[in-house]
């Protein structure tokens, strides 16, 4: 739970006023603008007094003290002014000044770069352009003011710089994505496949469409006569969740309170499957390697600056030669790339040059150790989990391979 | 309260970017500040005006009472327009303190999706993360563009006083992220950078230095020196000697105490320079002063060509030198790192290079982004760099050999859809950077579940071999009987008699 996020929010809303829930300086203004006012007031007080003396239709007394009324009046709305301006100043001021601590105190930490320890060279602007390139065509296509084939191509080109080798591979994505976006579904009904997932939620999306726009009547008949085939076969439970309290609505006739977010759900859900039926057709990455790798450094960074704390109390020199100087423990889907063998008796990752091998009780240990354990192959030993005696001769290199 | 990626706290996010409430806030500040300087001019205009006005009513005259009604409507006036100068401060106040609240509800968006354990929502929040740091990125080192694009055809957003734009600012409004960066921060210090690298121009940075002296003093920062010793080097280079020396006079003597060694260079560089000069007439062909010949050795990797005054008077100056005129100009390949520092000549043409402005640049972004407390790295750059090394394994880099089959089809099916390399870290963009970076750490295998290994000693995942095997039979890829599998790597047809349970630890 979020200590700082709440008490943040906190000491942002007192930069508001409580009244008006303007930021602290609407006071000064407020304050001005009726000290105008008055001053406006009195002026014309004033105005009048100068004519009735000029007319001369007057007993002086009265005069005088009218005018004594307006001077005295003048100046308390400006001692008032000038007192309640410089004190709400003072106040806003204060309170900029806590926010000031409070940032320093609980947000102030780390030194970002002094956790930047191995530095990308200038020379990977190259590539990492290129990476940006494609993870915005991925993730952007669906975003541009345009939507013709060779005008997202140029568009990508120009703005982005993306070169069109990768821009084409994502047009078609681009259109159908901007077309789902403006409700038009007839793109992505065209390209998807019969009887797929997508297929189902389209033809869920478009009756949605129709009961919005009030067609009642339409609705009914779309919902029976365009279910697809497949449906009471493979989509038994879509149809119980989805179209039957949308059947249920239509013959009561009245929609649920919040359909509209129910629609919006339902197109961004459309949008997000054909996504990633699109991606894997054109086997192209649902998530851009840009976005691995920064989710992956967001999650490492926690062990860096922990480490980096204990290197400082320690005094320990920070070495990072060939491998981090810790085990960062990342999500299920982000380690499936590679099977990782840790050879149980080095502890060492295996490598090409040192590669796991089975013995015959199908343990497995790496090239290294077995060396070590049969004194180069000049003697039998005992497999260090069981008790099983092996020999060089009898084990074999494997090879982990990830499908 | 857990974390669904063993992602961070929502509390150390907020430490981690800490600069998104530092700079709104800083500005804030700075704007409070402008509120504070017009309060007091003007409450203290008004009470000199209020003193006039009294004094005139108190004399009880009809003619002055007139002259003081007059000063009234004057008065009235100059509350007026404080009004609306206020105003103005209380929008910027209310466009800053919105930036603020957005980011602050950003922030409880990942607290939320935390909370609910949405795995959807999680990831769509670092989608929008990455998408910021890619912002920050393209804004801080893409080119500033005129209107023309955005404006034009593409009938972008025009709302400000959009003077530029950049590619990054451009991508974080189709993202509609654009509150969540102080994007004018970023783009001010591009635009003062690229005038400095690209057009060779001080004069916006010099504005800078202006509107920030106590920031600089108060960080004893040499900027404002070496600023003003570029704009001499350059009234040299340009052969304006009066402007040279003015410049010296009035910005440079200043510094007489802090930078006395630079001085006594740039003031020997303004006799260097003339030295250089071809004396007219060209008497001295081909006779070169030996003292500033480097020696042979500095030439042999092809990297000095400056030998001679001459030299570096054709190149810096681009005239033609007194010196032989067979050699072909050829400035743009010159490099004089390599000559010795010992000489003066080196120390010199250090001076007069154009590295310096990248120098100069590099001095004024790190300055800038301290100001701000930003980091003056591309945090894009940090993550990466992180990012790499825990994802990298001793796999990784590695071209994995596959045995082609007789079946063409089934070759294109397996190598695009089964063994395809999905690992971020070897696709074509990272594998060059990732050569140079560490490798991460493990202390445990992860592996898969149900290892089985073939004859060939191979190991897979049993289940997912014989979903293989049945994938392949359903789309006629190859024949297979049952309980058959293929191993995709050699394409060996396998019973699943042959397979041994594995028992790695
Ligand atoms: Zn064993
Ligand atoms: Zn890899």
């Amino acid at each position: 739970m979020s200590v700082i996020l709440p008490s943040l929010s906190q000491e942002i809303e007192r930069l508001y006023d409580e009244e008006n829930g303007q930021p602290l300086v609407s006071k000064c203004v407020e304050e001005t603008h009726e000290f105008k006012t008055q001053l406006k007031k009195l002026k014309a007080h004033l105005n009048k007094h100068i004519q009735e003396v000029e007319k001369g239709d007057d007993e002086k007394k009265g005069n005088k003290r009218r005018k004594d009324l307006v001077v005295e009046k003048l100046n308390k709305a400006h001692r008032q002014w000038d007192h309640s301006i410089k004190k709400n100043y003072k106040h806003a001021s204060q309170q900029h000044s806590k926010i000031s601590k409070f940032l320093q105190n609980k947000l102030h930490e780390f030194d970002l770069d002094e956790v930047y320890v191995n530095k990308l060279h200038p020379e990977s602007r190259t590539n990492i352009d290129k990476a940006i390139s494609f993870h915005i065509s991925r993730y952007n296509v669906g975003s541009l003011p345009v939507n013709g084939r060779q005008e997202i191509i140029d568009y990508l080109g120009q703005v982005y710089g993306v070169t069109q080798d990768i821009s084409e591979r994502f047009v078609q994505l681009g259109q159908i994505v901007q077309d789902l976006k403006n409700g038009d579904t007839r793109s992505c009904i065209e390209w998807c496949h019969d009887d797929s997932l997508l297929q189902f939620e389209l033809y869920t999306l478009n009756a949605m469409q129709l009961f919005q726009n009030g067609d009642v009547l339409n609705t009914y008949k779309y919902l029976t006569e365009n279910i697809p085939n497949s449906a009471f076969k493979y989509r038994q439970h879509q149809v119980i969740t989805q179209v039957s309290p949308l059947l249920t609505q239509l013959l009561l006739g009245k929609r649920a309170d919040d359909f509209d977010n129910k629609l919006q759900l339902q197109q961004e859900k459309c949008i997000s499957l054909f996504t990633k039926d699109y991606c894997a057709q054109n086997n192209l990455p649902f998530d851009s390697a840009l976005f691995l790798i920064i989710l992956s450094g967001v999650i490492s960074f926690q062990f860096f600056t922990k480490y980096k704390s204990i290197r400082a109390s320690a005094h320990v020199d920070w070495t990072t030669e060939d491998e981090l100087p810790f085990d960062v423990k990342l999500p299920e889907f982000l380690t499936r790339f590679h099977p990782i063998f840790i050879c149980p008796v080095l502890k060492e990752e295996t490598t090409l040059e040192n590669p796991p091998y089975s013995l015959p009780c199908h343990h497995i240990l790496s090239k290294k150790s077995l060396e070590r354990l049969s004194k180069n192959g000049t003697s039998t030993f005992k497999c260090p989990y069981c008790p099983v005696n092996a020999s060089k001769a009898k084990t074999k290199k494997v090879n982990f391979v990830m499908l | 309260m857990g974390s669904l990626f063993n992602e961070p706290s929502t509390d150390f996010h907020l430490k981690l970017n800490e600069q998104l409430f530092q700079i709104p806030h800083e500005l804030l500040r700075e704007n409070v500040r402008l509120v504070q300087k017009l309060i007091d001019k003007e409450t203290q205009g008004l009470n000199e005006d209020f003193q006039e006005m009294n004094a005139l009513l108190a004399e009880n005259e009809l003619d002055q009472d007139k002259v003081a009604l007059t000063k009234l409507g004057e008065i009235i006036k100059r509350v007026d327009s404080f009004e609306k100068k206020l105003n103005k401060r209380l929008n910027e106040d209310l466009q800053l303190l919105n930036r603020i609240r957005t980011r602050v509800s950003f922030f409880q968006d990942l607290e939320d999706a935390k909370t609910l354990g949405d795995h959807s929502k999680l990831t769509q929040w670092y989608q929008d993360y990455t998408n910021l740091l890619i912002g920050d990125y393209l804004i801080r080192n893409s080119k500033i563009r005129g209107k023309e694009l955005s404006e034009g055809k593409y009938g972008g957003d025009e709302d400000d006083d959009e003077r530029n734009w950049n590619p990054g600012v451009m991508f974080l409004r189709q993202q509609h992220l654009e509150q969540l960066i102080d994007y004018d921060i970023l783009l001010a210090a591009n635009r003062i950078s690229k005038s400095l690298t690209e057009e060779h121009d001080l004069s916006p940075l010099i504005e800078w230095i202006g509107e920030n002296k106590n920031f600089l003093k108060r960080n004893c920062s040499i900027l404002e020196f070496e600023v003003r010793l570029q704009e001499y080097v350059e009234f040299l280079k340009n052969g304006q000697y009066k402007n040279a020396i003015e410049c010296f006079q009035c910005f440079l003597l200043q510094f007489m105490e802090t930078n006395f060694a630079d001085l006594k260079l740039a003031s020997g560089l303004l006799v260097f320079i003339k030295s250089c000069e071809p004396p007219s007439p060209p008497s001295t062909d081909g006779i070169i002063d030996p003292q500033i010949i480097a020696g042979d050795e500095f030439a042999k990797d092809g990297n000095l060509v400056l030998k001679s005054k001459a030299d570096v008077h054709r190149h810096f100056f681009h005239r033609k030198a007194f010196k032989s005129a067979d050699t072909p100009t050829m400035s743009n390949a010159f490099k004089f790192n390599n000559l010795t520092k010992n000489m003066d000549f080196a120390r010199y043409t250090d001076l007069l290079d154009a590295k310096r402005w990248t120098a100069i640049s590099e001095l004024f972004l790190k300055e800038y982004y301290s100001m701000y407390g930003i980091s003056h790295l591309d945090p894009l750059l940090m993550y990466l760099s992180l990012g790499i090394s825990t994802l990298k394994t001793k796999e990784c880099l590695h071209e994995r050999e596959f045995s082609s089959s007789d079946f063409h089809k089934l070759d294109g099916f397996i190598h695009q859809g089964v063994l395809r390399n999905t690992c971020p870290v070897c696709s074509s963009e990272f594998a060059p950077i990732a050569k140079d970076l560490p490798y991460a750490h493990h202390t445990q295998s992860k592996l898969f579940e149900n290892p089985i290994m073939l004859p060939n000693g191979n190991i897979y995942d049993m289940k997912k071999l014989k979903t293989l095997a049945a994938t392949l039979l359903r789309e006629n890829l190859y024949p297979l009987k049952d309980n058959e599998v293929l191993d995709p790597i050699d394409k060996q047809v396998f019973s699943e008699t042959d397979f041994v349970t594995m028992y790695p630890t």
